[in-house]
């Protein structure tokens, strides 16, 4: 086994709430050699100690609440967190979803992260609940269970700065606000004010723990291998080379010379995606957008808008700067408002989704999310679920209506009554109805999701899938294993497709692999959108990518200019190791490997890796005529996608896969059966090497 | 892509993609290097730019991406990566498109060093980097470009130096080399563009065979820069008119075709640039068909004048010699090409045989043509060309016509003039004048590699391979 590289701390922080007892230990060389940091080894982490479980339950995964004690969450860091490797200031977290089911994975930036290596830890193993609400401090030298700050607990602007205050300015905050509290489904963890561990529900996890806060402030060095080859400026070195490739790359590039991230934001991807055909509308009802209405919400309008002022910021060791930071004024200058973001799938799932042009109210809505702690792409796809089964509802005469029907209605006019209007009817209750296009419902809708004020808002609070199912219409659920798909209309760009439907966390564009840009940014003409032949290979290619990203804890950005190849180079000046590109993607296929089996026994099938029927059902108009998702050929496409990453047809994987990735050092194929409680084949064809 | 960006990207698409086609079976670009923009004539404050990770050579209409000038948009996350550098050359006063590729020869010459000066003239050390001028030896070159600015650059792909530096240069200068990247070039619309950049290519690997073969470039180059284009070539290159080309004074399809199908030929194979050289036909005692390229890629549109073959003062030096060839000899076709391997071959041959002060000082060294027994040739040593026609006829750029008429009446039609290119002349068809031209190339090519091969192999030398016979 190798020694520990460089660039870790070596040390795993175990935070057990229920006993109010936090106990450093030598992070296991072994994970470290084979999951290297952020998901990687919050995964592996995770599985560790759901299979510790197995003392108390024949199968945890499957038996573990995801509200219970018992459901560890970990936050996990990577060797170049904290260097200066460009965007390095990417962690991870881990815990079982309440919103799927399934393995939660979530990722963010900021300087959270950083700052916690900084403590002396690589990684933070949290179980069990505080008896009382408590807020949680480490530093390099201790960890306190401090109590909370007297201030409104539920928003998360407060208790940051009451925490800040309290550790001092370079102590950097963790917490959740009302939804996390409240246990939404679709709470965010939010770290830095503005940032969010969004999705999957972690808010919720934090907040069955009792867990208000974890305050960091971190003095420890970060040693690296090579510290002359990742200065900045020595131009043989392997940072100064990425830099140069970023300074080139168009949407990376500096402002001045018009790079897409850094003049506009992450919302200057909205106009490149609307003339694309990708942008969604009216919850995946087509993509059909007037520019002129595309222009009023994308990045040259927030850019310039004259209700919003905006500044540009960057994270930790980013010379993209792609964060906003904004305030609302009114007309007469004052400021009502202000916080991080709009960032593009904000503005895509509030404002595109639901048929809102505006950036106001979707700006103000944004603020609510990152103050109460909520997922904005779940929060986005949740709203448009009702608003498209309140179109229906609405359209009927009342006796025609189903049960659902009848309960959204009733459930709706409660909403209203308690935002001030008499009923659902008059002019009032109109501008508050949670109809397509209705901008100034939206804000109020967020915030009763996030309190869970009502049924109307407790049945937003519990996300897309199951709001569709109360109301009796699931197939207005654009989610796939229960969480909400972005802003990519999967029809026009099949490897995004592929990839919402094989993350293992759910509907997501990141972890399953970033592809969607390729049909707009790369203009590589010989893979159009729409193609099935290859289609899994290139899926599969970009879900290791993107995989070694979060693996390696770096910004998926930064991958629009520099490649596997130059992050390899610049892991091997910081740990020492000898890594190619090659070996990354084999951490990746192990990650997304120990990801699947960890889903198969929380009880997943293949019909789990599937998109709603609309997809399949629902063709609609892009530039070359019509579209849709072929059910035979994404049936196959699945196929080949497992087979490449030496899973059977099942979508399990054989038993010389996880041999062959050294998964058996975690979860034995032997074990993986038993508690399966199934016969899956041994035998499979003989590994390739890549 | 939808709306109004995709009904104008559709409008321009054909030229775009003929000009990358054009470019890439020049092998001015591999698959996905390059980049052509255009500016809307209709909203000043756009541009279109191929997309970045497009194939140049195989254009579709999503790759053609606008841009605007006075701020960032949504084009700018799909643009090329030099769009920016691109977005100043286009502001330029007067210009209208701009292109740049990775031709081959233009990159091989910007390798170079100010203590050896191969293939550039070395100007100093101006704002801390090491400038050059990559200055043509040839007639057309020295003409079409003058001083081509050749720049080494700290980060020299679409980095904020190119943005300040390559502007300024485009500003003076029609072209300028990015070390070891390529040319960039400006026009007044793409298909000048296309014509000044294959110009580049054909004067830089028309200056790598010569130096290679043993003339001394650098005096050349250096007597160029000193004297001016005029001094040295004093026959004027007609400069590019777009206007010039479309005009068909024939509606014989088999006429048109066959000139379309030449002048494609000439291209694709690098014999002439886009827009140089020229071609004819006698069609009767007292008029020709003349095109004033001998040289256009596929949707290009060339011209076909009916010409008298009367001399008249206004004529070029081109239009004037195809008139006096048909007033003159009996043939019926004739074509003048750049033909930079053939061109260079000359020059070295003259330098053998005169000395380097006949190409330098050609006023000084005095070239008998009338020996009918000795004068300058040229030797394919290629079985073909020797069986065809063992000695090609050899001029000096400034020889009297009547010279060169003589060449053409004693080798059957081919005639390789140093520092022009190539004459072709046929008794029959345009056909026999192409196969003169083209098989001219080949002969340089071949007598290249032997000599390079002897000079670093240790291999015989050219004169082993000669024909003995006259």
């Amino acid at each position: 086994m190798s020694p520990l590289p460089r660039g870790t701390m070596g040390r795993l922080l175990e935070v057990d709430l229920t006993a109010g007892a936090a106990r450093p230990h030598a992070l296991d060389e072994r994970l470290a050699e084979l999951f290297l940091g952020g998901r990687g080894l919050g995964t592996a982490l995770l599985a560790e100690r759901f299979l510790r479980l197995r003392v108390r339950h024949q199968n945890p995964f499957r038996a573990v609440d995801p509200l219970a004690p018992e459901n560890p969450l970990v936050l996990a860091t990577s060797p170049v967190n904290g260097t200066t490797v460009p965007t390095s200031a990417r962690f991870h977290a881990n815990f079982k979803s309440p919103l799927t089911g399934g393995i939660g994975s979530t990722n963010s930036g900021g300087r959270w992260g950083v700052e916690f290596k900084r403590t002396g830890h690589d990684a933070m193993v949290i179980t069990g609940r505080s008896p009382a609400p408590v807020v949680l401090f480490v530093d390099a030298d201790s960890v306190r269970f401090d109590a909370p700050p007297e201030v409104d607990l539920d928003d998360v602007e407060a208790v940051t700065d009451a925490l800040e205050s309290r550790y001092g300015r370079g102590a950097r905050v963790m917490t959740v606000g009302a939804a996390g509290r409240r246990l939404a489904r679709i709470a965010a963890i939010m770290n830095d004010r503005g940032r969010a561990l969004g999705r999957g529900g972690g808010g919720a996890v934090f907040g069955s723990k009792n867990l208000v806060a974890i305050a960091v402030a971190g003095s420890a060095p970060i040693e690296t291998a090579a510290p002359e080859a990742l200065r900045p400026k020595n131009m043989a070195g392997s940072v100064y080379k990425a830099h140069a490739k970023l300074r080139v790359g168009k949407l990376t590039k500096p402002p001045e010379q018009f790079g897409i991230l850094p003049s506009m934001g992450t919302l200057g991807l909205l106009g490149m995606l609307s003339q694309y055909d990708e942008l969604v509308h009216c919850n995946f009802r087509d993509t059909s957008h007037v520019a002129e209405q595309i222009e009023r919400i994308g990045g040259e309008a927030l850019a310039s808008h004259p209700a919003i002022r905006v500044r540009r910021r960057a994270c930790f060791q980013c010379p993209i700067g792609c964060t906003r930071d904004t305030e609302l004024v009114d007309k007469c200058g004052v400021v009502v408002g202000k916080g991080e973001g709009p960032e593009f799938e904000t503005v895509a799932m509030f404002g595109a989704d639901l048929d809102i042009y505006d950036l106001e109210p979707i700006t103000e809505a944004n603020y609510l999310c990152n103050r109460l702690g909520l997922d904005t792409i779940s929060a986005g796809g949740t709203i448009a679920a009702l608003m498209e089964i309140f179109g229906i509802a609405r359209a009927k005469r009342p006796d025609a209506r189903t049960a659902g029907e009848r309960a959204l209605m009733a459930d709706a006019a409660e909403f209203v009554r308690a935002c001030g209007a008499e009923s659902l009817d008059g002019p009032k209750a109109e501008a508050l109805a949670p109809a397509f296009g209705n901008a100034r419902a939206l804000v109020p809708l967020v915030r009763a999701m996030a309190r869970g004020d009502g049924p109307l808002g407790r049945a937003l609070a519990s996300g897309g899938r199951r709001l569709a199912e109360r109301y009796g219409h699931p197939e207005a659920s654009m989610a796939v294993k229960g969480m909400e798909i972005p802003a990519y209309d999967p029809r026009v760009t099949w490897t995004q497709a592929m990839s919402y439907m094989i993350a293992a966390r759910g509907g997501c564009h990141l972890q399953g692999g970033y592809s969607a840009p390729i049909a707009f940014c790369a203009g590589y003409g010989e893979f159009p959108g729409m193609k099935s032949e290859g289609a899994a290979i290139v899926a599969r290619n970009f879900a290791y990518q993107n995989t070694a990203y979060d693996v390696l804890g770096v910004c998926a950005f930064a991958g629009f200019s520099i490649t596997l190849d130059e992050y390899a180079n610049m892991l091997n000046d910081v740990t020492g190791l000898g890594m190619k590109a090659s070996d990354l993607e084999t951490i990746a296929r192990r990650v997304l490997t120990l990801e699947r089996l960890f889903n198969l026994l929380c009880g997943f099938t293949p019909e789990n890796d599937w998109l709603p029927e609309r997809f399949f059902r629902d063709p609609i108009a892009v530039e070359e005529g019509t579209t849709v998702c072929p059910e035979g050929e994404f049936r196959a496409m699945r196929a080949e996608y497992y087979e490449s990453l030496g899973w059977n047809e099942r979508g399990v994987p054989r038993a010389t896969t996880i041999e062959a990735l050294g998964l058996n050092a975690i979860l034995g194929f032997a074990e993986f059966e038993r508690m399966a409680g199934a016969t899956v084949d041994a035998q499979g064809p003989p590994e390739r090497t890549s | 892509m939808t709306g109004k960006a995709a009904g104008a990207a559709q409008k321009i698409l054909p030229l775009m993609r003929d000009t990358g086609r054009a470019i890439m079976l020049t092998r001015g670009n591999n698959t996905h290097s390059g980049n052509l923009s255009l500016r809307d004539p209709a909203d000043r404050d756009v541009f279109y730019i191929t997309a970045s990770g497009s194939q140049v050579g195989a254009l579709v209409a999503s790759d053609i991406v606008p841009v605007r000038f006075s701020r960032v948009s949504w084009g700018d996350g799909r643009a090329s990566t030099e769009s920016t550098i691109h977005r100043q050359i286009l502001s330029i006063p007067g210009v209208e498109a701009a292109i740049h590729a990775h031709y081959l020869s233009a990159i091989s010459v910007s390798f170079d060093a100010k203590d050896v000066e191969n293939y550039l003239v070395y100007e100093g050390n101006v704002h801390g980097t090491e400038e050059f001028s990559f200055v043509p030896i040839d007639r057309t070159g020295a003409w079409v470009l003058g001083r081509v600015p050749s720049g080494t650059y700290v980060e020299p792909v679409g980095s904020k130096e190119m943005e300040a530096r390559i502007p300024r240069y485009l500003a003076e200068s029609r072209a300028t080399l990015v070390k070891g990247h390529g040319p960039f070039v400006r026009g007044g619309s793409l298909e000048e563009c296309l014509h000044v950049v294959g110009v580049v290519d054909a004067s830089a690997k028309l200056l790598q065979a010569a130096r290679l073969r043993g003339v001394d470039t650098a005096a050349l180059a250096r007597g160029i820069r000193e004297t001016g284009p005029s001094a040295h070539y004093p026959m004027r290159v007609r400069a590019f008119d777009a206007a010039a080309f479309g005009r068909y004074d024939t509606r014989d399809e088999t006429t048109i075709g066959a000139f379309r199908e030449r002048a494609l030929f000439n291209f694709v194979q690098g014999i002439s640039p886009y827009a140089t050289g020229s071609m004819s036909e006698k069609i009767t005692e007292r008029e020709m068909l003349y095109c004033p390229t001998a040289s256009a890629p596929e949707g290009y549109e060339i011209s076909i004048l009916r010409l008298p073959i009367d001399a008249d003062e206004r004529d070029d030096w081109e239009l004037m010699f195809h008139k006096t060839l048909y007033r003159d000899t009996n043939h019926k076709a004739c074509m003048i090409t750049q033909s930079p391997l053939a061109s260079a071959e000359a020059m070295a041959v003259l330098a053998e045989r005169y000395g380097m002060e006949a190409l330098v000082r050609p006023g000084s060294v005095a070239i008998d043509y009338a020996d009918r027994l000795d004068h300058p040739v040229v030797r394919p040593i290629d079985a073909e060309a020797v069986y065809l026609n063992p000695r090609v006829g050899l001029c000096r750029w400034d020889a009297p016509v009547a010279a060169v008429l003589d060449m053409l009446r004693w080798h059957k039609g081919a005639c390789f003039v140093a520092g022009v290119g190539s004459i072709g002349a046929g008794k029959v068809t345009l056909e026999q004048a192409a196969h003169h031209v083209s098989s001219g190339e080949s002969i340089a090519r071949f007598r290249q590699a032997v000599h390079l091969t002897h000079v670093l192999r240790g291999g015989p030398p050219l004169q082993h391979y000669e024909p003995a016979t006259q």
